[in-house]
C-alpha cells in the first residue's frame, strides 16, 4: 500500500489562456486529512476535479492511492467526491438516488441505504423526491452519496455550504468518523475556524501553486488568517507563522 | 451499463415530456407538409419519404438534447464520469436510450404519417421498419455524441442543431432514397450504395462516440 494518498508533481492545468494550476506540488499522506485553502480562482476546485478524474491535467505527474492519473475505473471506485453540485437526480427520491449510486459503485444494497439515510438524518424524507428538498437536506444526502461506497480518499469541496447548525455538527461527526476509520481527506474550505478541528494539515493555494503549508499550531484560525493575508498581498517570508512554510 | 439504462428509461418515462414534445413536433410537421404541398396519388410516393425523414430528423434532434436531461441538473454528468463505470459503456447506454425513444416515437408517428398521406404502409412494414431502424441508429449515435459535447460545454440545446444537422445530411439523403425504393413495393435494397452509406454512417458514429466519450467528458 502506498504511503501517500495523493502526490502531485508540477501539476498544470489551463482553461483557454488562463493558467489555473501552474506547477503545483502537493503530498497528502495515507489516512491524513488536509484542508485546502485559498482565494477564489486559486485552483482548489480544479485540483479536486483533476484528482477525481473529471478533468485531465495539461502537464505534471500525479498519483492517487498509488494509481497514476488519468484515473481508471479501479481508482474511481475508491474515491468519494462532494462538490459544489449535489450530483443528485431531482426526479428521484432520496432512497432511489442512493440505490442508483449503490448499483453504480457495486455496493450491496441490503442495509447500506437505510443505514446511510439514518446516519445523515434523512430517514423520514427517504421517499420524497430530491427536487422538493432544502439546500441543507440536499447537502446531507450528497454526503451520504459520497460515503456510500466507503471511499479510501474523500474529496470535499466546501462541504459546509448550505448546512444549518445541526448539519454542521453532523458533518463534523462524519468527518471525524472517516478520519478515525483511516480515510484520507482533502477538503476545500473557507471556514478557517473549523480547519484545526477537521484537518491534520493545511495548504494555502495562490497563483496555482502551494503558497503556504502548515500543521499543528499553524492551524489556529488567527495564524491561518495571517497566512491568507500574506499570500493575498503577495508577501514572501514566514513572518506570519511560526511553523508554517511560505513556499512562494 | 444496465443500471444507467434502467435509470434513464425511468427518468424519461416519469417526465414523459420528451416523447410528448417529439410526437407533437412530428405531427405538426406532417400536418404542415400535408397542407402546403399539392399532393396527388402521382407525386405522393415521391414526396412522402422526404417528408417522413424531415419529421424524424428534427424530432430526433430535439430528443438528443433531452437524452441527457437527467445529467443536466445538479452536475449529474460529473457523477457518471467520476463513477467506476467504463466510460465507453456510458456512451452506449445513452445511445441505446436515445435509440429506443426514437423508435418508440417513430412507431407512434408512422400511423399518423400513413393517415395524413393516405398511404398503405402495412404491405411494406418490414422493410420500412428496417430503414427506420438503420436511420435511427445513425441519428441516435451522432445525436448522443453531440448532445454530450453541448452538455459538457454548457452550450445547452441551442448549439445542438447547428452541430447536428449538417452532419446528418448524408444519413438523410440515404434514408430518403432507400425509403422511396421500399415504399414503391420493392424488397430491401441490400446491394444499394445508399444502404452501404447508411451502414457506414451508423458504424462510424457508434464507434466514434464510444471512443471519444472519455475525451469529451473530461475536458
Amino acid at each position: 500500500m502506498p504511503e501517500t494518498a495523493v502526490t502531485c508533481r508540477g501539476l498544470t492545468r489551463s482553461f483557454g489562456r488562463v493558467g489555473v494550476l501552474r506547477g503545483l506540488d502537493l503530498e497528502l499522506g495515507r489516512g491524513a486529512s488536509m484542508a485546502l485553502l485559498g482565494a477564489n480562482g486559486s485552483g482548489k476546485t480544479t485540483l479536486l476535479r483533476l484528482l477525481a478524474g473529471l478533468l485531465r491535467a495539461d502537464g505534471g505527474n500525479s498519483t492517487v492511492l498509488g494509481h497514476p492519473l488519468p484515473s481508471t475505473a479501479i481508482l474511481r471506485r475508491k474515491l468519494g467526491y462532494l462538490g459544489h453540485e449535489s450530483w443528485l437526480y431531482g426526479e428521484l427520491s432520496a432512497r432511489e438516488n442512493l440505490e442508483f449510486y449503490c448499483r453504480l459503485y457495486g455496493v450491496s444494497n441490503d442495509n447500506s441505504v437505510d443505514s446511510l439515510l439514518e446516519r445523515v438524518g434523512m430517514t423520514r424524507a427517504a421517499s420524497r423526491r430530491v427536487r422538493s428538498f432544502s439546500r441543507g437536506m440536499v447537502q446531507r444526502l450528497s454526503l451520504a452519496r459520497a460515503l456510500l461506497h466507503d471511499p479510501e480518499l474523500l474529496l470535499l469541496d466546501e462541504p459546509f455550504t448550505g448546512l444549518d447548525r445541526d448539519g454542521v455538527q453532523l458533518l463534523d461527526k462524519l468527518v471525524a468518523e472517516q478520519r478515525a476509520a483511516g480515510t484520507s481527506i482533502l477538503m476545500v474550505t473557507h471556514d478557517l475556524a473549523r480547519v484545526s478541528l477537521l484537518a491534520d494539515e493545511a495548504v494555502l493555494l495562490g497563483r496555482g501553486r502551494v503558497a503556504w503549508q502548515g500543521q499543528g499550531n499553524d492551524l489556529a484560525p488567527e495564524r491561518l488568517e495571517q497566512a491568507w493575508r500574506d499570500t493575498a498581498s503577495g508577501q514572501g517570508g514566514s513572518a506570519a507563522t511560526d511553523g508554517g512554510t511560505q513556499t512562494c | 451499463m444496465l443500471t444507467l439504462l434502467a435509470r434513464d428509461l425511468r427518468l424519461q418515462f416519469r417526465r414523459g415530456e420528451l416523447l410528448a414534445s417529439s410526437f407533437v413536433m412530428g405531427v405538426l410537421m406532417l400536418l404542415a407538409f400535408n397542407f402546403s404541398l399539392d399532393l396527388s396519388p402521382d407525386n405522393v410516393a415521391a414526396l412522402a419519404p422526404g417528408i417522413l425523414w424531415v419529421a424524424v430528423l428534427f424530432s430526433a434532434g430535439l430528443a438528443a438534447g433531452h437524452g441527457f436531461v437527467g445529467e443536466r441538473e445538479n452536475g449529474c454528468m460529473d457523477a457518471i464520469v467520476a463513477s467506476p463505470l467504463d466510460r465507453g459503456s456510458v456512451y452506449l447506454a445513452k445511445f441505446i436510450v436515445n435509440l429506443l425513444l426514437l423508435l418508440l416515437f417513430e412507431t407512434m408517428l408512422l400511423p399518423v404519417f400513413a393517415l395524413f398521406f393516405e398511404l398503405t404502409v402495412l404491405p411494406v412494414l418490414a422493410p420500412l421498419a428496417l430503414v427506420l431502424l438503420l436511420g435511427s441508429i445513425g441519428l441516435a449515435a451522432v445525436g448522443t455524441l453531440f448532445a454530450l459535447v453541448t452538455v459538457s460545454g454548457g452550450g445547452r440545446d441551442l448549439a445542438l442543431p447547428i452541430l447536428l444537422l449538417p452532419l446528418e445530411v448524408p444519413l438523410l439523403i440515404a434514408s430518403v432514397k432507400i425509403t422511396r425504393v421500399v415504399m414503391a413495393g420493392g424488397d430491401f435494397p441490400w446491394a444499394d450504395d445508399w444502404v452501404r452509406l447508411l451502414l457506414g454512417f451508423d458504424l462510424l458514429f457508434v464507434v466514434a462516440g464510444w471512443l471519444a466519450f472519455e475525451y469529451v467528458a473530461t475536458d
